[in-house]
Parts: C-alpha cells; structure tokens; sequence
C-alpha cells in the first residue's frame, strides 16, 4: 500500500545489499506477499533467545517458536490455533507454531482490509528450545545512520502446515517468480531506483547517502 | 507471629512470569517440559506439584469498564498461587499430619512426612495441591517457610517488578486492598472486586491469606466463584447419614411390624 501522504516511498538514505543471493521484494503493494508483519520479544527470552532458550525453566513457559495471527486471517489461510503456519518472504521461509488471538486484528486502510501477522524473534537453531528464526524473513535494508535493520515492518505470505524444507534465497534463489513485466522496467521492488544502478561500494553496500557524497 | 500472606493485585499485573521462574529457582522445582498450549501467552496452564506460582492468560470478547479497546476484549493476567486458606480443605483432609499450620498462619508440606495418600488433592477446592509423578508426594506453596525464617520475603513477591504481589501482615494487606478497590471504583474501573479476601467474601473457605483484587467475575480468572471446603460438609454430610440411617431402621421396624401384623 503506497504512502498517501507522499510520493518517495522508501527512504532514500537507506543501506541496501543489492546481490543475487539476497533478493527483495516489493517494499508495498506486492500481491505475492499480502499479509504485513512485525517481530517483537516476548519476556520469556532476552534477545534473539541464544541465551535463555538454554533454561527449561523459560523454555516451559515459551516452548516453541509461534506467529500470531487474527481469527479472521486464520479463516482466511484455514490456520488452526495450534497448529503449524509456513511464513515467507522472497529471502526466506520458516516454520511456526499458530496462535490465533483477538490481540491482533485486521486493519481498514483506505478502503483495504490488511491482515497483520505477529513474529516473535526467539528462536534459532541451538538451545534446548530450537525453532526457525524470524530474520530468515527479514530483508536486507538498514538505517542510514547505524545500519540497524529494518526488521519491524515488512509482508509475508502465510500458508498453513509445516514447510517441506529450510529454503532460502542464499541457497536457492529468490523464492519467487518476478512480477510480471517487474524486469523489464516495470515498477521496481523499491523507488529511487537510481541508488541501485550506482557501482557496489567495497562490501557491495549502497545508499543514497554515498550517491550524494560521490555527485558532491 | 501475626499471619502472613499475599495480596494479588492482578490490575498491576504485566503478565511478565518472573514470579513463576523465581518460584521455581528458589524452591529447585523441575520445569514440566514444552507444550505449546495455544492458549494466549500462557503454556503452563494451570498450578501443579511442580508450578508453584502460575501466570494465567485470559482473553475474553468482553469490554470492561475503565478499559478502551477498538473491540470488546480483555486481556487479563492474574498470578495464581496456592490460597493458605483459613480453613484449609488439604489440612483437614492429611491423614499424617504432613499437612501442618505454620505460625506465619501458612499451610505447610512436610515433604519427610507426606506419605502420598492424595486425600489433600481432591479436598482442595481450587486444585492447587498435586503429586509429583516421579516421587509420589504431594507437593504445593510453602509461602517460602524458608525464606520467611530468615525474615526475606517470599521469592515471588521480591520478584515482582510491579508488586502485584505483595507480602505482608493479613491485616496490613486488607487494608492495601481495599483502599486499592476504592482507587479503581473511583476510576471507573466497576467490575474490580476482592476474591476471598474475609470470611464474608468467602465462607466455604474462611477467607484466604492469599488473596487477589480481579478485574472481572472470578470465572473470567478459571476461580471457582464459591469455592467451599469439602471437609465443611462433614457435619451436614455425618447428620444427613444419621438421618438416613434413623429412616432405615425405622423401615425395618414398620417392615416388622407390618409383617407381624399379617
């Protein structure tokens, strides 16, 4: 859904990673993935978990990696509260455990119901609690000032059930198909499309903020 | 030593389960393994022989007063713990004398002396006593006997970030507790209200030495909302039998009689 408010979507400052194995897709609007999300802690766990999912007496308490989701969106994607839902971005998919709650519900933006779609980021591959990790979904873009990573606000696609196997974009490619007419100069993943076609800075990092400082 | 005990004021309560944790390091008790319940944030369920302090989870489609949502719901915390009722369903019902009331006016386990009958498990009104599987005895709340000793207070209590459990003198904490109601009636906050609090609250118990302020009816909070000691009905239930007994022997004499009569 595009910024009402004001035509430059994206920030034009931001850092981005622009390679084959990190794909991005659609930062708005993109109807292969239509649903938004956010990640969030849970006070069972100190950061992203590396700690405290050693410690049955927290895992017992948050045993497995979830997503949180409307009863609406449940009915939507046939999501059963408990079960399982794969979520995906073009980077990544992950595996999780459903939580149906009316904590969450649909918004009404400009006319267009948007499903919302809750990621704790606690989990990961060691531990006595393992689960599939949040920033698998997450894309590559980070603030200008300390490259912290955007990770609070992005869109997914959820299905119901387990996922077949731990795809990701570093491995597989990007896994999904570009939009129609996407590459042949059709509307770009992100606007300010001039910041993608500047030459790779040493570690293939670009921003807007080097473009300026270079035409200065 | 005066009695001791806890007020749980759930409309303070952050749902944070460090009461719950602490509970746990300090007494040793085991975790229960991983479930993933699906129920809210709440995985544990309910209290057991090795959840001392439980955090329940409740969501409700229901508006309560002096709440704004976009929609009728609640999401209400309360930290659960064994009550130490003034007349205690599990005391009255030990057969050993595991089951004992300590001088902070507690009900205590002695773990040494339980001998893992569970007559205490279905005498509880609230279902927070319970055997531990692997050792066969019961076990439930201590109020940290322990801790208390020593003058500390209970782990749960030094825990909790926003002292929505707070330890104290039972009479300290009634007067907390309702100056807290009052606090929250004049805030329109109309469906708080004290659980077990006196015996007037409560008379299948007495009254409780742990007891909450809720933000809704105790059956929002899974709380039986008249819990009653079954050891209270003994009198009725011995009387009913004598009655019982005079009718049968009164039937047999008539039976007799009438036989007689032929």
């Amino acid at each position: 859904m595009k910024n009402p408010l004001y035509g430059q979507q994206c920030n034009p400052a931001r850092l981005e990673w622009i390679r084959r194995d990190n794909p991005y897709h659609k930062a708005w609007g993109d109807p292969r993935y239509p649903f938004i999300a956010t990640t969030y802690r849970v006070t069972e766990h100190h950061t992203a978990g590396g700690m405290s999912r050693w410690l049955p007496w927290l895992n017992e308490l948050q045993p497995e990696m979830f997503v949180e989701v409307s009863p609406e969106l449940a009915g939507l994607r046939g999501l059963e509260n408990g079960g399982w839902a794969t979520v995906s971005t073009i980077r990544g998919e992950i595996e999780a455990r459903v939580l149906v709650t009316e904590r969450l519900h649909p918004l009404v933006v400009q006319g267009q119901v948007l499903h919302q779609v809750g990621i704790p980021y606690h989990w990961s591959y060691v531990g006595r609690s393992t689960g599939d990790a949040a920033n698998e979904l997450t894309a590559f873009v980070a603030d200008p000032n300390v490259s912290i990573e955007e990770s609070k606000a992005f869109s997914v696609q959820v299905v119901a059930g387990r996922r077949a196997s731990r795809r990701r974009a570093a491995a597989v490619g990007p896994l999904a198909e570009p939009e129609p007419g996407q590459e042949q100069g059709g509307e770009p993943s992100r606007d300010l499309p001039q910041v993608q076609a500047k030459k790779p800075a040493p570690h293939g990092e670009r921003s807007g903020r080097q473009q300026q400082t270079e035409e200065a | 030593m005066e009695p001791h005990g806890f007020f749980t004021d759930t409309s303070v309560c952050i749902g944070c389960k460090a009461c719950e944790v602490a509970c746990k390091q300090w007494n040793q008790l085991p975790a229960d393994g991983a479930y993933f319940s699906g129920r809210s944030y709440d995985n544990t369920l309910h209290l057991e022989s090795t959840t001392w302090r439980h955090v329940a989870f409740l969501e409700h489609s229901r508006q309560l007063s002096g709440q704004t949502t976009a929609r009728p719901f609640s999401w209400l915390f309360l930290s659960d713990v064994c009550k130490h009722c003034n007349r205690a369903g599990c005391l009255e019902a030990c057969p050993t004398g595991a089951l004992v009331r300590t001088e902070f006016a507690s009900v205590y386990l002695q773990p040494d002396v339980c001998n893992g009958c569970g007559y205490c498990v279905v005498a509880c009104p609230f279902g927070v006593i319970n055997r531990r599987e692997d050792d066969g005895r019961a076990w439930k709340c201590t109020l940290c006997y322990d801790r208390q000793k020593v003058g500390l207070e209970p782990a749960c209590a030094k825990t909790c970030p926003t002292d929505s459990i707070f330890f104290g003198p039972v009479e300290e904490l009634k007067v907390r507790a309702q100056a807290r109601l009052l606090e929250l009636h004049r805030k329109g906050v109309h469906e708080a209200r004290l659980y077990g609090m006196t015996e007037l609250d409560q008379p299948g118990t007495e009254g409780l030495n742990a007891f909450f302020l809720l933000l809704d009816r105790p059956e929002a909070y899974n709380l039986p909302p008249e819990p009653r000691v079954p050891t209270k009905e003994a009198g009725r239930a011995w009387g009913m039998m004598g009655l019982a007994a005079l009718g049968m022997v009164a039937a047999a004499i008539a039976a007799v009689r009438a036989g007689g009569e032929e």
